[in-house]
């Protein structure tokens, strides 16, 4: 889910929107060295990419359905850095026609879904895979605790630029609780695509 | 297959409002402050932000957005509901009594303002989507200073947004046809090689799509070179009034 306007105060969220901006920019420049001059072709499609797997939901209880949200999956498959800049373009298309997420919260989004997912789930799993644990398993681990962190930083988000109408004790532990499921879904279905396209074509997942 | 000609035809679809003959980047801008002004308007003020929803939905029917548009992105507030009644139900601070229940006085202002911003967002920018192809979009974040690759990266991602919606529904249609995925573990594993399929098959797309675009000299000129004149005041006036209107609104009432 992402967080709406109004949930987050002005100054938190021009915070958040600097971090993004910065991350981005790096992002964006380390990405464009790697892949030279197909710079935007891979980058479209992975966004698109994550944009329509969200159409594709799994059964998760009595009527409610979960679906991938991919931060972690794209660091996996394509790297971290291309994968913040894939996320903030999807956070931006979400936001500016979806309306599914504030404006004054692009920043925050940005930062929750995609910086702060993307470099965790990296970093874990090529620990993971460096310790000889397999690769869908080490993408489950990571986009797993990506997960995690990302309930952290909203969580972190919240604690500073809040409303402090519910206690936020509670806030953190629903939101660790929700995050908690969600994380153990999107490790999973991470898991199960990543050994989809290592069947399909090994030399697409970087280990 | 997914051609060229579906996004023409998106194009011509929209209803022809006084929206749609606005710039772009005056609508993203004006959008955007409206947005802003919204969400620093304090709880504390309800008529503010009753008089902001007020301004909203003129927009929305200036610009001829159909219910059924708005609608569609409404599901995105059913959780921010929740979370509103929540705050109402477990908010610190003084009580009141509202048909046999307590409620949270701060509780319920704040849930009911969130609510209410979020649904001023959702209004606002299915007025600014319904009236702005995704082409137009693109133009008027270059023409504010976007950088050109930024541009075109939203604009090749729209694009490729409709190729991989349209394979993804042959890839449901073929795993229908198949109906082999029974029980829980089947749907997880038949969506999650949907998933790896599309991956395989958008990045190999990729890969032609950058061969295809090398052999014709480089990416064509998009963004950058084919923004028409840029927008003048007949544009930005009526295209800033709506933020205008709500900032009066949070100043004065």
């Amino acid at each position: 889910m992402h967080i709406p306007d109004g949930w987050i105060d002005l100054p938190t969220s021009v915070a958040a929107a600097g971090v993004a901006a910065a991350a981005v920019t790096v992002s964006a420049r380390r990405a464009r060295a790697r892949l030279e001059d197909k710079a935007t072709t891979t980058p479209a499609v992975v966004a698109a990419y994550l944009l329509v797997a969200e159409l594709l939901v799994v059964p998760v209880g009595v009527g409610t359905g979960a679906h991938l949200v991919g931060a972690g999956l794209a660091a996996v498959l394509v790297g971290p850095e291309l994968a913040i800049v894939c996320v903030a373009v999807v956070v931006v298309i979400q936001a500016l026609v979806l309306a599914d997420g504030g404006i004054t919260a692009i920043g925050l989004n940005v930062v929750n879904n995609g910086v702060v997912p993307a470099l965790v789930a990296w970093t874990i799993f090529r620990a993971a895979t460096t310790a000889r644990i397999r690769a869908p398993y080490a993408a489950a681990l990571g986009a797993g605790l990506a997960t995690l962190a990302a309930g952290a930083a909203a969580a972190l988000e919240f604690t500073v630029g809040g409303t402090h109408v519910l206690p936020a004790r509670a806030v953190a532990t629903a939101l660790g609780a929700s995050h908690l499921v969600v994380a153990v879904i999107e490790g999973v279905l991470t898991g199960l695509v990543v050994r989809v396209v290592r069947r399909l074509r090994p030399d697409m997942v970087r280990t | 297959m997914t051609t060229a000609h579906d996004t023409a035809r998106a194009a011509d679809d929209r209803v022809r409002g006084p929206l749609t003959r606005l710039a772009p980047e005056a609508k993203l801008v004006g959008l955007v402050a409206f947005l802003v002004v919204v969400a620093v308007t304090p709880p504390s003020r309800p008529g503010a932000l009753a008089g902001q929803a007020a301004v909203v939905i003129g927009v929305a029917f200036a610009a001829f957005v159909t219910a059924r548009d708005v609608a569609r992105r409404l599901a995105i507030d059913l959780p921010l509901a929740v979370l509103a009644a929540t705050m109402a139900v477990a908010g610190s601070g003084p009580r009141l009594h509202l048909a046999g229940v307590s409620l949270s006085r701060d509780g319920l202002r704040i849930g009911m303002a969130l609510l209410a911003k979020a649904t001023i967002g959702i209004v606002a920018v299915s007025a600014v989507a319904a009236s702005t192809t995704a082409p137009e979009t693109v133009r008027g974040l270059r023409r504010l200073r976007l950088p050109a690759w930024a541009c075109d990266l939203v604009a090749l991602t729209a694009r490729q947004l409709q190729v991989l919606g349209a394979e993804l529904a042959r890839l449901r249609l073929a795993a229908s046809v198949r109906a082999g995925a029974r029980g829980r573990r089947g749907e997880w594993a038949a969506v999650a090689r949907a998933l790896g399929v599309l991956f395989v098959r958008g990045v190999e797309r990729a890969d032609r799509l950058h061969v295809a675009l090398a052999a014709r000299g480089g990416p064509p000129p998009t963004a950058t070179t084919t923004a028409p004149t840029p927008a003048n005041t007949a544009s930005w006036l009526p295209a800033l009034l709506p933020a205008a209107a709500a900032l009066a609104l949070r100043l004065l009432v």
